[in-house]
């Protein structure tokens, strides 16, 4: 697995499915706190597990997670990531209070912060099942503050005993008028990739090796 | 005739009173909780025709409350109806279909719209 390099146009219908999802999710974002939302990076890579927290800021150690286990038919991840201050501004606005009200997690907003989580979760659902023709089971969003205990609860295997390999979407959303950036990670295991490529296949006819 | 009851759970008080003034114009006796727990409590001596449950609220979200409400066997069979920011994908539609959520109405709204959605409602 790790020598195992995608080939380019299937990199490229896999990203332009993530691009799609992530448009639409954007697209609702923007019309729910009536403000500009743009899409400003995306990248696909193949890496460990135990690799993904690089991904997630690890450094800041506010970084907040929040994700969903993908349960089946396709296993996978949908990850929402971002610095406390700034999930802690979406409470503010979606609680209609001065932004920096909220200085931490709390019941008052713990509640608020999941329904956005499971909101913009739901778009990359929608359209992967889709695209896909399929009908996703999911959980429900699960919040942690370390990405490294994060990556255990994922559902896809022992992170830390076995190599685990899985493809990582990436895509980093910014609110330029309120200063909050987060980033959107989507993750398929091993089993979960061969799945993927073959209901892609499917669609578009073409030869998995 | 006795009017029909609706009770509208927003914290954000302004758009509670905003609703209850457009409704009460209309003849619905209206009551407000500014909160999901209020709701709960309320429900405790209320039994409205239709609850209008925002569900960006603090300490206990619309779906959280309405998940409450469909698990009391005196409330499960309340109609209720999320007038929210929130926008949606199916998937998150299908979720509330679960809820039995009768109606899905969007802020910002037409008062209008509002009304008339309402009166169907309670029809």
């Amino acid at each position: 697995m790790e020598n195992v390099k995608l080939p380019d146009f299937v990199s490229n219908i896999l990203k332009n499915m993530w691009v799609s999802c992530s448009e639409k999710a954007a697209k609702a974002l923007s019309e729910m706190i009536n403000k500009k939302v743009e899409i400003s990076s995306t990248s696909l890579k193949l890496m460990r597990i135990n690799e993904v927290p690089k991904l997630l800021n690890p450094e800041d150690a506010t970084t907040t997670i929040i994700f969903t286990q993908l349960i089946d038919p396709i296993k996978g991840v949908i990850i929402l990531s971002t610095p406390l201050k700034n999930i802690l501004k979406m409470a503010d606005i979606f609680l209609h209070k001065r932004l920096g009200f909220f200085k931490d997690l709390r019941d008052e907003n713990l509640p608020v912060i999941k329904e956005f989580a499971s909101i913009l979760t739901g778009y990359y659902i929608t359209t992967l099942n889709e695209l896909l023709e399929i009908k996703y089971r999911y959980s429900a969003p699960f919040l942690y503050v370390n990405p490294y205990r994060a990556i255990e609860k994922f559902g896809l295997g022992s992170v830390y005993k076995e190599k685990i390999y899985v493809l990582t979407f990436k895509v980093s959303f910014k609110i330029t008028e309120e200063e909050i950036k987060k980033d959107v990670v989507l993750l398929f295991g091993e089993d979960s990739i061969k799945q993927l490529l073959e209901k892609i296949s499917k669609k578009i006819k073409f030869d998995i090796e | 005739m006795s009017k029909k009851k609706i009770m509208v759970v927003d914290d954000e008080e302004n758009l509670s009173e905003l609703v209850k003034a457009i409704l009460e114009r209309e003849g619905f006796d209206v009551i407000i909780a500014n909160s999901g727990i209020e709701c709960l409590e309320k429900l405790k001596t209320v039994q409205p025709d239709l609850i209008l449950m925002d569900i960006m609220m603090p300490i206990m979200s619309g779906r959280e409350t309405t998940e409450k409400i469909r698990t009391n066997s005196k409330t499960k069979n309340l109609k209720v109806a999320f007038l929210t920011v929130a926008r949606f994908s199916e998937v998150g539609m299908d979720s509330l279909k679960k809820m039995n959520v009768a109606d899905y109405i969007t802020k910002p709204f037409d008062n209008n719209d509002l009304v008339k959605r309402v009166k169907r409602l309670v029809g």
